[in-house]
């Protein structure tokens, strides 16, 4: 059973069997702004555009029909809102993910070469080479150090200070973080994952 | 060309370029690295490896995007919500991500004027049947509309629109109750939203009118009607 809503019934018609471009284009043009708003200092046309889609997809070929799943015109605001927090937190973390590579490379000498390989959108690892990765770690010292370091940005002495009951100094945390990281980059299996200029 | 060999292996151990990576060398293996081709290149090794690493696996075990979404809107059910709970309280990032987006969390139904333009985008558009009639002195202009058996009549002068709605061939006693809203064709915030009780002959009026370009959205019983570009001088 569906309200009659004006706004509802945009969505339901967008969202039929035969889509209604008209009703549509309507949703983006009066959704626009809000969408914006809820985006805040992340709103731009390609988050904007993100949430819109999302949204789209998220009812593209899916069961139950759109009018079971989103009954209320409540239920598809609620959903729409979903979206753009979660594009809003994404796109907080890609900046944060950004400034992080920023402060870690500034004194890079080959800067050019490490950003062509290492920036995020070259970077993201595929699920198969992550696993690669962490199945590389020998022991719980080397898991705790690779997890502190690269899951939540600890440095050696952090680390240290965080587990002292495995790490005795920080002199030890940085054998261990070394250690790794040249096998990891001799590893045959990761090579080609690594920047390289030669 | 790369060097192949350390300068002097005997001066460094395991551990040293990534302590020089850190800023947490001493200084003998400072001065190294300033005369040693080879290791200076090793901590370039190493500082692309590092940041890669980073790049790829940061915040990997925290929530994805959507699922603290559904956690800030109170949609993740009671399992998963305690099993987000115990990681923000532990996260600072995700934490401060959720407090950031904590004052969206209310769900709030589309405002007045999100459902009036929704309803003029769906409501049945009534034409001039012929050219609107220009008052004397430029002072405003009449005209009549036709939409099937609907007849809409609109007289604008000195910023007062007035207008009336009825159907060809009705019982004089039928009933037209309901309600008129003027839209602004540029910006109209909700509080300015002009709206007028259709009387039950089918009179409405608004007045006083900004000048500007409007559209007419009669909301009669069941049926929708609007009359876009309405000016008013």
């Amino acid at each position: 059973m569906c309200e009659p809503d004006p706004c509802y019934e945009l969505f339901r018609r967008a969202f039929a069997p035969c889509p209604d471009d008209d009703a549509w284009q309507f949703i983006l043009n009066q959704y626009w702004g809000l969408v914006s708003f809820w985006l805040g200092q992340h709103a731009s046309e390609d988050t904007i555009q993100e949430v819109f889609l999302r949204l789209w997809k998220a009812q593209q070929g899916a069961t139950p029909p759109f009018a079971t799943r989103f009954p209320t015109i409540r239920a598809v605001m609620g959903y729409l809102k979903r979206c753009a927090i979660a594009v809003r937190i994404e796109a907080w973390r890609e900046e944060e993910r950004r400034q992080l590579l920023w402060e870690r490379l500034r004194d890079a000498t080959r800067l050019e070469l490490v950003l062509a390989h290492t920036w995020p959108d070259q970077a993201h690892a595929s699920f198969d080479c992550k696993q690669l990765i962490l199945a590389r770690l020998k022991d719980e010292a080397e898991r705790v150090v690779f997890e502190l370091t690269y899951y939540y940005d600890l440095t050696p002495a952090e680390i240290q200070a965080e587990r002292t009951d495995l790490f005795p100094d920080v002199r030890t945390v940085h054998r261990i973080k070394e250690n790794l990281l040249k096998r990891l980059r001799r590893d045959r299996e990761l090579r080609e994952w690594w920047p390289n200029d030669r | 060309m790369a060097e192949t060999r350390c300068i002097n292996p005997g001066e460094i151990e395991e551990g040293d370029l990534t302590a020089y990576l850190h800023g947490d060398a001493a200084p003998h293996v400072v001065e190294h690295v300033a005369r040693c081709a080879f290791c200076a290149e090793q901590v370039e090794q190493l500082r692309m490896v590092d940041a890669q690493l980073l790049a790829a696996f940061y915040r990997e075990d925290c929530p994805a995007a959507r699922v603290l979404a559904d956690f800030a809107l109170g949609r993740l059910p009671a399992a998963e919500r305690l099993r987000v709970a115990v990681h923000v309280r532990r996260c600072p990032a995700c934490s401060q991500e959720l407090a950031a987006v904590r004052d969206l969390a209310d769900e709030e139904p589309p405002s007045l004027l999100a459902r009036l333009r929704a309803s003029l985008a769906l409501a049945l558009v009534v034409r001039p049947v012929a050219p609107v009639a220009a008052l004397a002195r430029g002072q405003g202009w009449q005209g009549r509309f036709e939409a099937g058996d609907l007849i809409v009549t609109l007289s604008v002068q000195a910023g007062r629109l007035t207008g009336r709605v009825r159907r060809r061939e009705t019982p004089p006693d039928v009933d037209y109750s309901g309600e008129a809203w003027l839209l602004g064709e540029v910006a109209t915030t909700e509080a300015t939203v002009p709206s007028s009780k259709i009387d039950a002959r089918g009179r409405f009026q608004f007045a006083p009118l900004a000048a500007g370009s409007y559209a007419l959205l009669l909301q009669l019983g069941d049926q929708d009607v609007k009359i876009e570009r309405i000016q008013v001088e």
